[in-house]
C-alpha cells in the first residue's frame, strides 16, 4: 500500500474543516444568548437607577455583580473553544492514523 | 518547494503530537454526568429559595428564616467546587463554581447585615443565579464535545 502524504494532509484538513462547522454554530448561538441576557439584565439595571429605585451603593455592587454572571457565562464559550479544537485535532490524527494502517 | 515544506512541517506537527499524547489530544476535562446533574439539582435548590423569599412579605424576611437554607446551599456549591477542583484539566469549570459561590456568599452577607432583602434584588439574583447555573451546566455538557470520533463511537 502507497502512502500519499499530500493527499492524507487534505483528509485531516477536510477532517478539521468537518468538525469546526459543527461546533462553530453552537458557539454562535450561545454567545447570541449571552448578549440578549446582559442586554436585558443592563437596561433593567440602569432603568432603576434613573428611576432613583435603587441607590448607587445597589448599582455598584450590581455592576460588580454582573461581571461575574457575564464572565462565568464566557467561561462556557472558552470550554466549548477548547473542546471543539480537541474534537478538530483528534480528527485530522484519526485520519492520518488510518492512512498510516492502511499503508502498512 | 516552499508549500512542500509547510505540508511536511504540520504532518511532523500532527505527527508529533500524535506521539507525545497517546494518538489523542486533550485540553478538557472528560465529561461526567454526575457533576452536570448535581449542578442542576443545587441549581433547583437555589431557585425554591429565592421563590420562598420573594413569596416572604419584606418584612417578615428575617436572616435567621433563611440561615439555614443559606448553609446548606453554601456546602453544596463547596461540595460541588471540590468535585471540580480534583479534576484534571478542569480549571475553567473550577473558576466557574468559585464565581457561583462568591455570588451567594455575598447573597448572605447582604441578607445578614441588612437583615431583609429587597424585590428588585432578589428578582435580579434569582436570574443571575440561573444565568450561572445554565454557564457550569453547559461548561460541562459541551465536554462531551471534545471526545474524538473514535472515543465517541466507543462510549454509545
Amino acid at each position: 500500500m502507497s502512502f500519499d502524504i499530500e493527499s492524507v494532509l487534505k483528509d485531516m484538513v477536510g477532517a478539521i474543516n468537518d468538525s469546526a462547522k459543527e461546533d462553530v454554530g453552537d458557539i454562535q448561538e450561545y454567545a447570541e444568548m449571552i448578549i440578549k441576557n446582559e442586554k436585558e439584565s443592563l437596561k433593567e439595571l440602569g432603568q432603576a437607577r434613573i428611576l432613583g429605585e435603587i441607590s448607587d451603593d445597589v448599582f455598584d455592587r450590581e455592576i460588580k455583580r454582573e461581571k461575574k454572571v457575564v464572565e462565568t457565562e464566557l467561561l462556557t464559550i472558552k470550554i466549548m473553544t477548547e473542546a471543539a479544537v480537541q474534537k478538530a485535532v483528534n480528527a485530522a490524527i484519526d485520519v492520518f492514523i488510518t492512512a498510516i494502517k492502511a499503508a502498512i | 518547494m516552499r508549500n512542500l515544506n509547510v505540508s511536511r512541517s504540520i504532518f511532523f506537527l500532527f505527527l508529533m503530537l500524535g506521539m507525545l499524547s497517546g494518538c489523542t489530544v486533550k485540553y478538557v476535562a472528560e465529561y461526567d454526568s454526575s457533576i452536570k446533574e448535581e449542578t442542576v439539582q443545587i441549581a433547583k435548590k437555589v431557585d425554591l429559595f429565592w421563590g420562598k423569599l420573594i413569596d416572604t412579605p419584606v418584612d417578615d424576611r428575617k436572616y435567621d428564616a433563611f440561615k439555614d437554607q443559606y448553609n446548606e446551599i453554601e456546602t453544596d456549591i463547596r461540595g460541588l467546587l471540590i468535585k471540580n477542583q480534583i479534576r484534571e484539566l478542569n480549571k475553567v469549570s473550577t473558576r466557574q463554581v468559585n464565581n457561583l459561590l462568591d455570588l451567594w456568599i455575598e447573597d448572605k452577607d447582604i441578607h445578614k447585615s441588612s437583615d431583609t432583602f429587597s424585590d428588585f434584588e432578589a428578582k435580579r439574583h434569582r436570574k443571575q443565579f440561573v444565568r450561572v447555573f445554565i454557564a457550569i451546566a453547559k461548561g460541562e455538557e459541551v465536554k462531551k464535545m471534545g471526545a474524538s470520533s473514535s472515543e465517541s463511537n466507543e462510549t454509545q
